[in-house]
């Protein structure tokens, strides 16, 4: 009887629900939000146990539990979202309310993401953009965290189908245009995270033993110290621990790499959004709208470079900025490290391409103005490091001097070096619908970006340059990082550029040279 | 100016133009009191605490130097150098303007892109009557300023341009 009473009030009140179409979030999530914490305190509590923490402090742990579960069920009683014909609503905010409407016609993206806690209760975080503006993706999206895993996959169909101009929208009908290929796994390694993330172990390590209590400045290193200054092959071992480092961090790579790119598929479905669907531990799937496409960016790490290898993103609105790009997070990402021709083949199949304009485009090199210019930085950064530690070792110490000397010549030959690499790499050229322009020594970027996407000019030039003529043209464009240069080119050319690539835009504000001097004609 | 070939605009070497309009002569006063502003207080801090603090007498008069001469030189030549360069244009599809001294730039702004037109005063632009009017673009890359206009005329500006671009069909990305 009180069961039937309960289901039945449990009916009423969702009936009501659906009548003003306001829905609360998944109550799964107070429990994957309990279990992080209680992991973190059971943690802390075997911490505690093991160092003899005071009987007091052990008595504080539950606290932190219960409130972050209370504010947690606070949360989900006071977080309510709705989606009408004609916009989503969301109403959050425990302490400070807050209603957020987006109209769905504006809806450009839904991303969902489930972190580990989030599957094993089966629930997901959904994430709605608009694309309005690059650069503030993050206030213009409306986060829904979480509901149930397969509520957030249709309320992304729902969304995707109303942007993708409803009718003829199936649900598994997709091209799958790129899938995971684990022979790329080699690409991992050649990545500057190596190093990094050995020293980042090494780091860690230390940490650990300093908080079960070790004591590693006192006791450890001392006794490595002794150890080592017993053995007569120094060398030796300096190498070794060097290419054990190195081998930590390859094996750290690998492991974020798989992480990463676990099953990832790249589709396109019936509407003609690009879905990117990844990750083993924590799951990703960013959904792309196509008529947010502005162009591709090809880009290639020196390492990777020297490996074959490239990674490919999708120059689109509101798909975040550079420092975005650096971090796993990164949505505009079409395809894993991968090599060169597997990304050049999946950027023309993005674009509609037969071939992707980053490969059809015959790229004009620059002047050797550039090369000077650039030879010239690294003189200088060279006298510079030079300058400092020899005036400083005349005042200090006589060794300062030496160190200077040899500095100031490493940092000039290296800098010629990158200089000669990167002056190589500069080109810009103009193929079909795209213009492409390449620059970067210690990561090219190749970037083709749509003509009819250009949304304004912009050159600057030095004072020093305005005989030779060396200036930047910029094109700047609603997608990705906003701004894409050419770099020190000769300006002419570099209007020539610009005035082939937006017939009609810059004409008006063109004159004949005959002014320039006619020594670099 | 007046060679055969300046009437053929896409010559094989071609140079951009120098927008029409110059901003207001205010502008030379305006800048000159920004830059004043900005590094006469930490060289009289520097200079007070030589005078106070015996000792480091030396390196405060030192860092003074550095922080006072290029400060003044820049005083000198910067307000002048920018009311030679800055410049700007709206034709009938554009806005097109000039700006900087050491690094000059020129940029282009269709008006079919331009996403808002608004006037920014700061305070020592009304101290000399003058506004900024910024253009915004869908494009992270920055906006379109054209500094040191007088006021009131910025403000028609800013409408006549809102009216143009309000007429244009499309989300300007």
């Amino acid at each position: 009887m009180s069961a039937r009473s309960a289901r039945s009030a449990r009916s009423a009140r969702s009936a009501r629900e659906a009548d003003s179409g306001w829905r609360r979030l998944d109550p799964r999530v107070v429990r994957a939000a309990g279990s992080w914490c209680a992991l973190l305190i059971a943690g802390v509590a075997l911490l505690m146990w093991w160092r003899g923490a005071p009987w007091w402090l052990q008595l504080c742990l539950p606290v932190p539990l219960l409130g972050m579960l209370g504010h947690e069920v606070l949360r989900w009683l006071r977080t309510y979202y709705r989606v009408t014909p004609e916009r989503i609503e969301l109403r959050t905010g425990v302490l400070v309310r807050n209603h957020r409407s987006v109209l769905r016609e504006r809806v450009r993206s839904v991303d969902i993401t489930a972190e580990p806690m989030h599957r094993i209760f089966g629930i997901a975080t959904v994430k709605v953009g608009t694309g309005q503006q690059a650069g503030s993706s993050d206030e213009a999206a409306l986060t829904l965290d979480a509901l149930a895993a397969a509520d957030a996959a249709a309320l992304r169909e729902e969304l995707m189908r109303r942007a993708a101009g409803g009718g003829a929208y199936e649900k598994d009908a997709y091209d799958t245009l790129a899938r995971i290929d684990w022979r790329w796994l080699r690409f991992a390694v050649l990545s500057v995270s190596v190093p990094l993330l050995g020293a980042a172990a090494v780091g860690g390590l230390y940490n650990v033993l300093d908080t079960v209590g070790a004591d590693p400045d006192r006791v450890l290193i001392p006794w490595v110290w002794d150890r080592l200054s017993t053995v007569d092959l120094l060398p030796v071992v300096i190498v070794a621990s060097v290419l054990a480092l190195l081998l930590v961090g390859a094996v750290g790579s690998l492991g974020l790499y798989v992480e990463m790119w676990w099953g990832f598929r790249l589709v396109r479905e019936a509407g003609g959004a690009l879905r990117v669907t990844r990750g083993l531990v924590v799951t990703r799937s960013v959904t792309l709208e196509e008529e947010r496409l502005r162009g591709v960016e090809i880009a290639e790490p020196l390492m990777l470079r020297r490996g074959g290898g490239a990674c490919t993103y999708a120059v689109a609105t509101g798909m975040g900025t550079a420092e975005e790009e650096i971090s796993s997070e990164n949505r505009s990402a079409l395809l894993p490290p991968a090599p060169l021709g597997e990304a050049h083949r999946v950027a023309a199949v993005v674009l509609r391409e037969e071939v992707c304009p980053t490969a059809s485009v015959r790229l004009v090199p620059h002047t050797r103005h550039a090369l000077g210019r650039r030879l010239r930085l690294a003189f200088l950064a060279g006298a510079l490091a030079a300058g400092v530690l020899v005036a400083l070792g005349v005042w200090l110490a006589e060794v300062l001097v030496q160190i200077g000397w040899v500095s100031g010549l490493v940092v000039t030959g290296a800098g010629a070096l990158f200089a000669v690499d990167s002056f190589r790499n500069l080109g810009h050229g103009i193929t079909g619908r795209y213009l492409v322009t390449r620059h970067g020594s210690l990561k090219r970027r190749t970037i083709a970006l749509r003509r009819d996407g250009v949304i304004g000019w912009k050159v600057a030039q030095w004072a020093w340059h305005r005989r030779s003529g060396l200036a930047r043209v910029t094109a700047t464009t609603a997608g990705g990082r906003g701004a894409y240069h050419v770099k020190d080119v000769l300006l002419p050319e570099g209007l020539r550029f610009a005035d082939e690539a937006t017939p009609g835009l810059l004409r008006q504000f063109l004159v004949a040279g005959h002014r320039t001097n006619a020594r670099t004609r | 100016m007046v060679s055969p070939r300046s009437t053929r605009p896409a010559d094989d070497r071609p140079v951009l133009r120098p927008p029409s309009n110059r901003v207001e002569r205010r502008s030379i006063g305006w800048w000159t009191s920004q830059a004043v502003v900005v590094v006469v207080p930490p060289v009289c801090v520097l200079v007070l605490l030589a005078l106070l603090i015996e000792p480091a007498r030396p390196w405060l008069l030192l860092s003074a130097a550095v922080v006072g001469v290029p400060g003044v030189v820049t005083m000198a030549v910067m307000p002048v150098w920018r009311y030679r360069v800055h410049r700007w244009e709206t034709t009938g599809d554009a806005v097109y303007t000039r700006a900087g001294w050491v690094r000059q730039e020129w940029r282009i702004a269709p008006l079919s892109r331009i996403q808002t037109v608004d006037t920014v005063r700061g305070p020592l632009q009304q101290l000399f009557g003058l506004a900024t009017v910024t253009v915004t673009t869908a494009s992270a890359a920055g906006a379109v300023k054209i500094d040191g206009l007088d006021h009131a005329f910025a403000r028609d500006l800013v409408d006549e341009l809102t009216r143009v671009t309000q007429a244009t069909p499309g989300d300007a990305t």
